[in-house]
């Protein structure tokens, strides 16, 4: 197991090195330079060019990488080349609150999910199932970022009851942070629970037709003992694989969401370095969110061992 | 293994967002947007309800000082103590608290609660005084009378030495705008604690007006290292960091010790940051901000409908200003009646109710009337495209042919695409990175260009896009009368030099140098619970917060 | 071991009706008869083996005994109580007393479940034995009880063999101390070799603790050497049963001669012959499922004696000397 987790985290790396060579020259392909940013109005091809020299962004490529590259391996991720900020101040700012966000959002479309799910697939072609199953189709086809905008209409602009945008920190006020956080959490939340309901019941019908549950059921175990004990940890397992995916899905759906909500997290963060060409800031964040998908799948893997015994030993 | 596809494919997906990311918006800060002139309530001229009134703001009392000599501010009288709290969406982000560090306008909106400038604009672009009560000037230099009794926020007192420190630090420090804007001041001379003479190396006309922006913005010179993190000046608010938080939101308290009380009468002031426009109306119509800038203009008439207030200033004109006047990539530019054929194939009207919904204002050249530099004695550049099919036949030109570069695929660039087809005139768009037009404009690739004319002063604006060294003259085009008139202009006081620059703006015009389309309007909506306002003169989506004051 | 007991199961008329599903919505649902007109008995303590082809029935007779499907019409008498109207706890109580076997240890034990789980879940759903060391006692006699070593308590079943596995199922049926056992095929999905080791564990049981046996199987040997009685299935009907002795040495169902002669047996040229004799059936064996719908008797299309009155009606059972009954209209002609 610790073994496990250890060629996990080691595989990571050069997974993260090639990342980090991509990604650096996909942002030196994309036209346009920091400087041209960091001047503005004043941005005419002498300044530009002079800005671009005194930066070094007109070094060879492998020196610019190597540089930074440098840099990271003793652990320093550098400053952002608009602001002078350090990246890891930046960062250290901004994941707390797509965390916050993924965190809750993920709680919401998994119970959600989950539950709907769970009853549904428990009682095929009811009336509830095929209810859940109508909702659930519209919404996979439901894009986030529309939702949140209903959202926002309905509960913000029209009933006033909860923020249309902002972020309160959580130590701040733990009432301001979630209601700064309840309309993003529905936003991001209910499209991917429409998934993992699909996903759950699905599963939970194949599962209640297995041999071993019509097994179990003949020696008389049934109701909830049967469904909880038996099914559901089986069924698990794919749903499992689908949250996973959602998750990875939930923080390139933060990107939208947090911009309709004006929330400064990670995705703001990394469209506005890509934006203004912030290399050290984009790298940063790719290195931060790369490392965040890597440890979430890590996770999913610990779970489907958990739930398949097979897997633990394979 | 599908676990590790998993993983696979949420890197990949990473990346096709961080591609789409770049290639496809606008950068946030590089497109060199830039503002017009005339504060007004907003009509649209021609728009359906062209009778909604708008603004309920009261105009702030500013001192209307004449532009050579500043006048006094009127005397304080007793007001009430600051209260309330105004939220305003701000649009952009702040790269820097140090004036002198930044470039774009926009910033303005935050600069101008914690820092005082030496003069003020109003909102057509004349000085007024700010720190300084009065100002004489002269060819090569400019003597400051400066206020008595003003204090920074750490306690420090503005005084002359204050001023000249600030000055050379902006002239030697400042980031490149800055110092090419103050590069002319050879030295600054303290006369005694409340005057400074400014030496300059030769007459540089828009000083003043760069001296009431970020270049004259006086920072505690005890701060001068730190002001980029935590902003000390000499305004009405005060930079509260301990609530402020980078990229989120940024809280401003008032100065107990602010020279003039009557401009002060709000308590707090945060700045949330808002880059999305739909959020940030959503946050205005929900309560949570009380002032959001418009960057659409179709949004302005159920704004009004919904109680909203409308506050406007036009900002910079949009032309297309011919580069190639050579005739060098395109010979048919060298012929001024193919340029002012152009000017003629355009209706600028339709153009304005299409592209912004009616709110703008047509004009065929720089200035506005009641600016500095109207020209009166234009002549008649308006729509008329037979004149325009008679130009182009009289020069021999037939299936005229250009491309310019495009950050994107822009309404009024289509639209202004259909009024040449309409004469015969192909104008093709080269889609290029955004936020790049003006550098790729300023390569000497490209004929033409359409760019705002961003320029707060006709002088400026001149040197950069008609005179021989202008940065905007990539062919080094050189009209030897034009140079020699704004030679003489810059020399002359700024009374004796209008006519001058006005006969500048006049022959930009009318040889086609550059064909003027409109002006676009700076849109404020305010909740109606905020009293005054006005929109800065060339600073976009700056809303001037001065006097202005919030009910409970 | 023999039929002179009272008995302890009274199946009288079985009939278990699906309706499929429907592949289009305007196709009309066709009903399946899995289980007609069935009826038999089971002496306590004896084995009644069930023999016929897949889908033939034999399942689903055992499912309708344990209540996992409800019959369309008769009755199931168990102990003398009715089962299909059990309600509530009497449900749990009948557990108790009978428990099953299925074909298949592979997928009839949860794969997330250790052994100790799978057993232990029985005894403390049924004897109210908590989790813990007490427990895991109880469940490691039951190992010993189907010859398994303790150690096994903590593997999942799929660090099992086959055999072991079906072990784990029995000793999981044995935890709640049933007086029936049905037992679904539950050697052939195992190596020939273990069969009979299974086969032979389920004799001790029953020959230690007098357990009844309701055994399905396809294996003819194997059903020979467990059971008292046996019955054979086809399209639905029970069309044959007996005393072992009598059905193995004198089969009067033509089907159930035809079943015979598929026994291997050690003449070569008897052998060839009986190839031959059931390539023919495998043949007609494809087209018989769509016409178990027509009338008459299901066997018709492969039956060599068939007559008009086979296209007719369903012969009614009929005594057969030396023990049984028989459904063919031809017997005793």
């Amino acid at each position: 197991m610790r073994w496990f987790v250890f060629s996990r985290l080691l595989s990571l790396l050069p997974l993260l090195f090639m990342l980090s060579v991509l990604v650096f020259l996909m942002l030196h392909m994309i036209p346009g330079s920091a400087a041209g940013v960091i001047l503005a109005e004043a941005a005419t091809l002498e300044n530009v060019a002079a800005l671009e020299r005194q930066m070094g962004l007109r070094d060879p490529l492998i020196m610019q990488y190597g540089r930074w590259i440098g840099r990271v391996l003793q652990g320093d991720l550098g400053v952002s080349l608009i602001n002078g900020r350090s990246v890891v101040a930046t960062i250290r700012d901004r994941l707390p609150v797509t965390l916050s966000m993924a965190a809750g959002a993920l709680s919401v479309s998994v119970i959600i999910g989950l539950s709907v799910g769970l009853l549904a697939g428990m009682r095929p072609g009811s009336l509830f199932d095929r209810l859940a199953l109508a909702v659930a189709s519209l919404g996979l086809a439901i894009p986030a970022f529309w939702l949140a905008l209903l959202l926002v209409a309905k509960f913000a602009v029209e009933l006033h009851w909860l923020p249309a945008v902002g972020y309160t920190p959580l130590e701040k006020s733990l009432t301001g942070w979630l209601r700064s956080l309840v309309l993003p959490w529905l936003a991001l939340g209910l499209p991917s629970s429409a998934m993992i309901v699909h996903q759950m019941r699905s599963a939970l019908r194949t599962t209640m037709q297995a041999p071993y549950i019509q097994a179990a059921r003949a020696t008389g175990i049934d109701g909830w003992a049967l469904i909880v004990h038996h099914a559901l940890r089986n069924a698990m397992i794919p749903v499992v694989t689908v949250i996973g995916f959602e998750l990875t899905h939930l923080i390139g759906g933060a990107f939208i969401v947090e911009r309709v909500f004006a929330l400064p997290g990670m995705g703001s963060l990394a469209t506005t370095a890509v934006l203004e060409h912030d290399l050290p800031l984009v790298q940063g964040v790719v290195l931060v969110t790369a490392c965040l998908v890597v440890f979430v799948n890590l996770l999913v893997d610990l779970c489907y061992g958990w739930l398949d015994p097979r897997i633990r030993t394979a | 293994m599908l676990v590790r596809t998993g993983m696979h494919l949420s890197v990949v997906l990473l990346f096709f967002a961080l591609l789409l990311a770049g290639c496809g918006g606008a950068p946030v800060a590089t497109a060199p947007t830039a503002p017009a002139a005339t504060q007004a309530p907003v009509t649209p001229t021609s728009a359906p309800n062209a009778t909604a009134p708008t603004a309920t703001g009261v105009p702030t009392p500013k001192a209307t000082a004449p532009t050579a000599t500043g006048v006094p501010t009127p005397k304080a009288t007793v007001a009430a103590a600051p209260h309330g709290t105004l939220r305003f969406g701000f649009l952009n982000r702040f790269l820097t608290w140090d004036p002198h560090q930044e470039q774009r306008p926009i910033a303005i909106m935050g600069y101008q609660l914690v820092y005082d400038a030496l003069v003020n604009e109003d909102s057509n672009g004349g000085i007024v005084p700010g720190l300084a009560t009065a100002w004489t000037q002269t060819a090569t230099s400019v003597e400051f009378t400066l206020r008595e009794g003003v204090v920074f926020h750490d306690g420090t007192s503005f005084d002359a030495a204050a001023a000249k420190a600030n000055l050379l630090h902006a002239r030697d420090n400042g980031a490149p705008t800055i110092k090419q804007q103050l590069t002319a001041i050879e030295d600054v001379a303290v006369i005694d604690a409340t005057h400074i003479r400014l030496k300059l190396t030769k007459p540089v006309p828009d000083l003043l007006n760069n001296l009431a922006r970020m270049a004259g913005m006086m920072i505690s010179p005890t701060s001068f290292a730190t002001a980029k993190e935590l902003p000390v000046g000499t305004g009405p608010w005060v930079f509260n960091a301990a609530e402020s938080k980078a990229d989120a939101q940024y809280v401003f308290d008032a100065f107990p010790r602010f020279w003039d009380p009557q401009q002060q009468q709000l308590q707090r002031i945060v700045l949330l940051i808002l880059p999305d426009q739909t959020s940030a109306l959503n946050a205005l119509r929900s309560g949570e901000i009380d002032a959001a800038p418009v960057t659409n203009p179709s949004n302005v008439a159920q704004l009004q409908a919904e109680g909203y207030a409308i506050l406007a200033n036009d900002l910079s004109p949009l032309g297309l200003q011919i580069l190639d006047r050579n005739g060098t990539i395109v010979p048919a530019f060298a012929d001024k009646r193919v340029r002012l054929a152009l000017s003629y194939a355009i209706d600028r009207q339709t153009l304005i109710d299409t592209v912004l919904s009616g709110y703008g204002k047509a004009t065929t050249q720089r200035s506005k009337p009641g600016q500095y530099g109207y020209a009166n004695d234009i002549v008649d550049l308006n729509y008329n495209p037979a004149r325009a099919r008679a130009l182009l036949a009289e020069a021999g030109v037939q299936n005229l042919e250009f491309s310019i570069p495009s950050g994107g695929v822009l309404p009024e660039a289509e639209a202004i695409v259909g009024f040449f087809k309409a004469v015969g005139v192909t104008m093709k768009l080269e889609i290029v990175a955004p936020g790049t037009v003006v550098q790729e404009a300023a390569s000497g690739k490209w004929p033409a260009v359409i760019v705002p004319l961003s320029e707060p002063h006709i002088a400026t604006f001149i040197a950069n896009r008609v005179l021989k060294t202008g940065s905007m003259n990539p062919f080094r085009i050189e009209e030897p009368d034009l140079e020699a008139l704004a030679a003489k202009a810059r020399t002359l006081p700024p009374a004796e030099a209008e006519p001058l620059w006005a006969q500048l703006s006049r022959e930009t015009a009318q040889r086609g140098i550059i064909v003027n389309f409109y002006t676009t309007p700076s849109l404020i909506a305010t909740s109606p619970k905020v009293k005054g306002g006005t929109v800065g003169y060339f600073k976009p989506s700056v809303l001037e917060l001065r006097g202005v004051a919030i009910e409970d | 071991m023999s039929a002179h007991q009272p008995p302890f199961v009274h199946v009288q008329n079985l009939q278990v009706t699906f309706t499929s599903r429907r592949r289009l919505p305007w196709q009309t649902a066709q009903p399946i008869h899995a289980v007609r007109e069935v009826s038999f008995t089971i002496g306590g303590g004896s084995t009644f083996g069930l023999v016929g082809e897949t889908g033939s029935g034999k399942s689903t007779i055992a499912r309708a005994i344990l209540r996992l499907v409800q019959p369309t019409r008769g009755t199931i008498l168990v102990g003398g109580r009715e089962v299909t109207t059990l309600q509530g706890r009497e449900v749990l109580g009948y557990r108790r007393q009978v428990q099953a076997i299925f074909q298949n240890p592979y997928a009839s034990l949860n794969p997330s479940h250790m052994v100790g789980e799978i057993i232990g879940e029985l005894l403390t759903r049924h004897r109210g034995v908590r989790p813990g060391s007490t427990r895991d006692k109880l469940a490691g006699e039951l190992l010993a009880q189907v010859s398994m070593s303790q150690d096994l308590l903590d593997r999942f079943p799929y660090e099992l063999s086959g055999g072991q596995r079906q072990r784990v199922a029995i000793a999981r049926a044995l935890a709640v101390e049933p007086q029936m056992i049905i037992c679904d095929e539950p050697t052939s999905a195992l190596d020939v070799s273990i069969q009979g080791q299974v086969i032979n564990l389920l004799m001790d049981i029953q020959e230690q603790k007098g357990v009844t046996y309701l055994f399905i199987g396809h294996n003819l040997s194997i059903v020979r050497n467990i059971s008292a009685v046996v019955g054979v299935m086809y399209g639905g009907y029970l069309v044959e049963s007996g005393p072992t002795q009598r059905v193995y040495a004198e089969p009067t169902h033509p089907y159930t001669r035809m079943l015979l002669a598929s026994i291997p047996v050690p003449d070569v040229a008897r052998q060839r012959e009986r190839v031959a004799q059931r390539r023919r059936f495998e043949h007609a064996e494809e087209t018989t499922h769509a016409l178990h719908r027509l009338g008459g008797c299901p066997f018709q299309h492969r039956c060599p004696l068939t007559q008009a009155i086979c296209r007719q009606t369903m012969p009614a059972p009929t005594p057969v000397a030396g023990g049984g009954e028989v459904r063919c209209h031809f017997h005793g002609s």
